[in-house]
């Protein structure tokens, strides 16, 4: 029998953020929970604290006020995938994988071992030896996510990944991610400015009312997994869309 | 030899015998006399006449323009490192190395004789003071200069200090480094030639092109001056060679300055 209330992998308690020195918070009194397994997406307006949100979260940036808690007590094994891909350019595919394991301590045959395990789950194999100058936008983002998940992290944090991309690959990757998530049942915090993307891919979408950033609203996407690409042209899949495209006008306005 | 290599020794060749044209034109025109500038070809005669004698004094210029270069090398990277560890430190630090790279080295060469006596160690610190803020500017920035998400993206996979600097900063700023090493020893032969020729003569034919050039201006021999100011271009450019070879050899596989032909 299923608990009906699981304690969350992640929970957010009145979290907030103010810079020293500006009068308003980059995002305030932020609550919220992520279960095991669960895609979550974020959206709101430019400049409404998503990715600074995330930041706090992975411990990039320190909050001011609240906190955070991880399943457990202690936080589990955590990754970021970032905008820009960030590939130190003088490695190789393989050895920009291999960078989490290396700060591990993680010996150099079983992270040569993982890196490669992971380059060919993101169909990458044959680029292990390539630099970074030589990938497509694609396929250095695809790198990028096989660093993510060489840690086989519990707790994915994605900050607008595939936002420089064009629109074919972007929708390559979020299939890729998709099935990744389908597959290895990490949980996933994702900042996104695309409702559709964020409709496509989530369970849940949070949406923040502009500067300061706080959450409006929590929107349970109750489509069929795993996701398929017939299902944006279904009436469902529109109304959520719909549904968020309005809280995010009202957002605008109060 | 191919199309490239051709077209990229044409331009200085070009160049280089326009400017010797320039030489001969100038002479004709202005009537100069061969003491204020002897005609090109009685440079070259005088380089080859004094051929083994500027070979060696060129030696002995290298060996202590490289000692003094290495030194620059070792000091200003390890105090770069130690700028680019805060902005405290930086604006605690910086200012004095400017401080140095903005007096002339001619208000040093006194005082640096004073401590280390006439002798090649001064040679060498007039050239360590000569190469050193370059390095320092140059490396400093690549260090300062790396982008924060890359940063980021080591700190979330729990990266200390040390690998932070190792892993992250320290490659980022190769380049810049290079960029630094490069005009550095463009100063190698400046600093080392000033440095000689200021401690004065050593014993016999130890010295290098700065005892020489001393000897040939006693001796108002102007063609053997131009020749051993000719031995210190080529050890520059030796040295800027050498430096370009080094960065070839660490940068060509992955920096964007080398064009890939097989992006996919």
């Amino acid at each position: 029998m299923t608990n009906p209330h699981p304690v969350p992998l992640l929970q957010v308690r009145d979290l907030s953020l103010r810079y020293s020195g500006l009068d308003l918070p980059a995002f305030q009194n932020i609550s919220t929970e992520v279960q095991r397994g669960e895609f979550v997406s974020v959206i709101g307006p430019s400049g409404c604290g998503k990715s600074t949100f995330l930041k706090a979260l992975a411990h990039l940036i320190k909050a001011s006020s609240g906190d955070f808690n991880w399943q457990g007590g202690d936080q589990p094994s955590i990754a970021f995938i970032f905008q820009d891909p960030t590939l130190l350019p003088w490695k190789t595919a393989q050895q920009n994988v291999e960078i989490p394991l290396q700060l591990q301590g993680v010996k150099k045959e079983d992270r040569q071992s993982i890196a490669a395990k992971v380059l060919e789950q993101v169909l990458l194999k044959e680029k292990a030896n390539t630099y970074p100058k030589a990938l497509s936008g694609g396929m250095r983002m695809r790198v990028s996510i096989a660093r993510a998940l060489s840690v086989e992290p519990e707790m994915m944090f994605l900050d607008e990944p595939f936002a420089a991309l064009d629109a074919i690959t972007r929708h390559q990757m979020n299939h890729l991610i998709l099935e990744l998530q389908n597959r290895q049942k990490w949980a996933a915090l994702m900042v996104t400015h695309s409702v559709n993307e964020a409709v496509y891919m989530s369970d849940r979408v949070l949406v923040m009312s502009g500067t300061p950033g706080e959450i409006v609203d929590d929107v349970k996407i109750d489509l069929e997994r795993p996701r398929v690409e017939e299902i944006q042209n279904s009436p469902e899949f529109l109304r959520h869309v719909q549904e968020i495209r309005e809280i995010l006008k009202k957002g605008r306005i109060t | 030899m191919n199309s490239i290599s051709k077209n990229r020794m044409l331009p200085p060749l070009i160049s280089g015998i326009v400017f010797v044209l320039v030489w001969y034109a100038a002479i004709w025109i202005f009537k100069i006399s061969p003491f204020f500038l002897p005609p090109f070809h009685d440079v070259i005669f005088a380089f080859f006449r004094e051929g083994e004698r500027l070979f060696s004094a060129t030696m002995v210029t290298a060996v202590y323009g490289l000692s003094g270069f290495g030194l620059s090398i070792v000091a200003g990277v390890s105090i770069s490192i130690l700028l680019s560890s805060s902005l405290s430190v930086r604006k605690a630090i910086y200012p004095w190395v400017l401080l140095i790279q903005m007096t002339p080295v001619v208000i040093f060469a006194p005082i640096i004789v004073l401590w280390f006596d006439y002798g090649p160690a001064s040679v060498i610190t007039i050239t360590f003071i000569t190469t050193f803020f370059p390095i320092v500017a140059n490396t400093t920035h690549g260090l300062i200069s790396t982008e924060p998400n890359m940063i980021d993206c080591l700190k979330v996979y729990q990266a200390n200090r040390f690998q932070l600097m190792s892993l992250l900063r320290i490659p980022h700023a190769v380049p810049d480094m290079i960029n630094g090493f490069k005009i550095g020893a463009t100063l190698v032969p400046i600093g080392a030639v000033f440095g000689e020729f200021f401690v004065g003569s050593f014993a016999g034919n130890r010295g290098g092109l700065g005892l020489l050039v001393f000897i040939y201006n006693k001796e108002t021999r102007i063609p053997e001056l131009f020749a051993a100011g000719l031995s210190a271009c080529l050890l520059g450019i030796l040295m800027v060679a050498s430096i370009q070879f080094i960065n070839w050899l660490l940068l060509h596989k992955w920096h964007d300055s080398f064009a890939t032909h097989n992006r996919h």
